[in-house]
């Protein structure tokens, strides 16, 4: 097994000793999908993508924007990414030790969104390719914007607040607090351009059985460039 | 050939000057200290030497390779314990051992590791639920994880009380009894005295001093002083016209004699020649914490 293998196992196994992190980013999106399956009656209303889309944006955001920056600022300022430098093992083994966890999550976090919604009455993503493009571009952006919180904010409890007013943010105007069909129309077009407002409208479109917006796809490649090159250059080990 | 050594190193950080011209050599097999208050620039030197930190001045040589330049091929040679450093809460003591030991090529078997520092007991543990002293015996074991030539400790019983500290003492010579080498950053008098073999005594980024605990206690001239009940009488002149003694005072039977160098011997060998036998007698040496206190004009247990 490599070094960076063992890294990302043992990232793995530290993430899932942690239930409020399973709790929020595995439980949460079963409990919404069951819950709402069990209220619901999809049918050719389109609205009803917005369950789906809200189970796996919400927990592409907790994973994205709060546990990643707090996690990765949190073994900065413990000194972990510095002791390990002095190892041969260089520290950015643990950055894409995390990145491999949250993707790995994420992939289960979809598995169980589709599954369950299945098994409880949701139909498929009706556009099988578009929702695999949506969700894959849609977790790197957002992957990209958490890890640039890492890279700048100073200690884990700036990234945490940091990370937190951009959760927030992000799911208002995303339409994933609300609906989208609900929210007044600049809000919307806000959303349009934020990383989780296009993941949540990219995951809903190829549900109902469209490809996703070429906007919406647009905007997630930029931001994952833009961010992913941003906190490669500016991310600091101590 | 020493296995480290510092030539006129000199960093800065934006507003003040941590080391400046500090140059020391470390030779193989020995404890090596550093040793100064607080804030003097210990740990800013050690890092430069783990290559840690990049020096704005003069050559760090670790192994005989430059630790910023060549850094690839020092890890696996020196292990450090870094002061302030943590583990991830719910790492456990065997999976930290385990994960650190996959990093190395030759790594000492963890299992044996986690016997020898004491911790076989607490191997299932997450790390935030150790106490310090076993953290510390933890850092102690990740750093020679890696079967390393030099182990560089810093700061390594800070935190920990009176007891845990002597033991991790006994533990840092069994580390050199191993054939390691060990550079140990202290503020703690006690522990450079009877840990190093040479210290360097570093304040306000410079290295006021450098030599054995004895050569620092010896070479700051610190008095000693000697107490004794002389058999006999002695003759006004016998111990005063000695280069070694500055003063001699009669209080009651006993003479009290002070002086500086090799006094002692000085002083019993001219009474033997004058078959003048020195009962109760009592030697007051200068310590180490004195020959501080001359060096920096500072007490350490004040500045910290």
């Amino acid at each position: 097994m490599s070094a960076q293998t063992r890294v990302a196992a043992s990232e793995l196994r530290l993430f899932l000793r942690e239930p409020a992190a399973v709790a929020a980013t595995l439980g949460l999106p079963l409990l919404i999908m069951v819950s709402f399956g069990l209220i619901i009656t999809p049918d050719g209303d389109p609205i009803f993508t917005y369950f789906p889309g809200l189970a796996i944006s919400f927990s592409l955001a907790i994973l994205s924007l709060n546990l990643l920056p707090t996690i990765l600022a949190g073994y900065r300022e413990k000194g972990i990414l510095r002791r390990l430098y002095t190892t041969p093992v260089h520290p950015s083994k643990v950055l894409i030790g995390q990145l491999l966890v949250a993707s790995a999550v994420a992939v289960a976090m979809a598995l169980v969104v589709v599954v369950s919604g299945r098994l409880i009455g949701f139909p498929l993503p009706g556009q099988p390719m578009g929702f695999v493009l949506a969700f894959v571009l849609g977790s790197l952006a957002l992957f990209s914007v958490g890890l640039l919180v890492a890279a700048i904010a100073p200690t884990a409890r700036m990234a945490t607040a940091v990370g937190m007013l951009l959760f927030f943010v992000n799911m208002f105007t995303g339409g994933v607090f609300t609906p989208r069909e609900a929210l007044p129309g600049f809000l919307n077009r806000i959303g349009d351009f934020m990383p989780l407002g296009a993941t949540m409208q990219a995951v809903r479109d190829s549900w109902a059985g469209h490809f996703p917006q070429l906007l919406h796809l647009v905007v997630l490649a930029t931001i994952t460039v833009v961010f992913g090159l941003a906190s490669a250059r500016l991310f600091r080990w101590e | 050939m020493d296995v480290i050594e510092v030539d006129r190193l000199h960093k800065r950080y934006r507003d003040h000057v941590a080391v400046r011209d500090v140059s020391f050599t470390v030779r193989p097999g020995e404890i090596f200290g550093v040793l100064g208050p607080n804030g003097a620039g210990k740990t800013t030197a050690v890092e430069c030497v783990a290559g840690l930190r990049v020096p704005d001045g003069g050559t760090v040589r670790v192994l005989g390779l430059d630790p910023r330049r060549e850094h690839d091929a020092l890890p696996s040679r020196v292990g450090v314990q870094l002061q302030e450093s943590q583990l991830p809460e719910k790492m456990r003591v065997r999976e930290a051992l385990r994960l650190y030991s996959s990093f190395y090529a030759d790594p000492v078997d963890w299992r044996r590791l986690l016997d020898d520092w004491g911790l076989a007991d607490k191997a299932n543990t997450p790390f935030g639920k150790l106490s310090g002293g076993q953290k510390q015996r933890l850092f102690i074991a990740l750093a020679l994880i890696g079967n390393p030539d030099i182990a560089v400790l810093d700061e390594l019983t800070t935190g920990l009380d009176p007891q845990a500290r002597r033991d991790t003492w006994g533990l840092v010579e069994d580390i050199r009894a191993r054939g390691v080498t060990v550079v140990l950053v202290t503020h703690f008098m006690e522990e450079a005295e009877r840990l190093c073999d040479r210290i360097a005594v570093i304040d306000r980024g410079r290295v006021v001093a450098l030599d054995t605990p004895a050569g620092l206690v010896s070479t700051v001239a610190a008095e000693q002083r000697i107490r004794f009940r002389p058999s006999a009488p002695v003759p006004d002149g016998l111990l005063t016209d000695l280069p070694e003694v500055t003063s001699v005072r009669r209080v009651g039977p006993q003479l009290h004699v002070t002086g500086t160098g090799d006094l002692l011997q000085a002083v019993t060998s001219v009474l033997a020649r004058h078959r003048i036998v020195a009962a109760e007698l009592r030697v007051e040496q200068a310590s180490l914490d004195d020959a501080f206190v001359a060096l920096t004009g500072k007490n350490l247990e004040d500045v910290r």
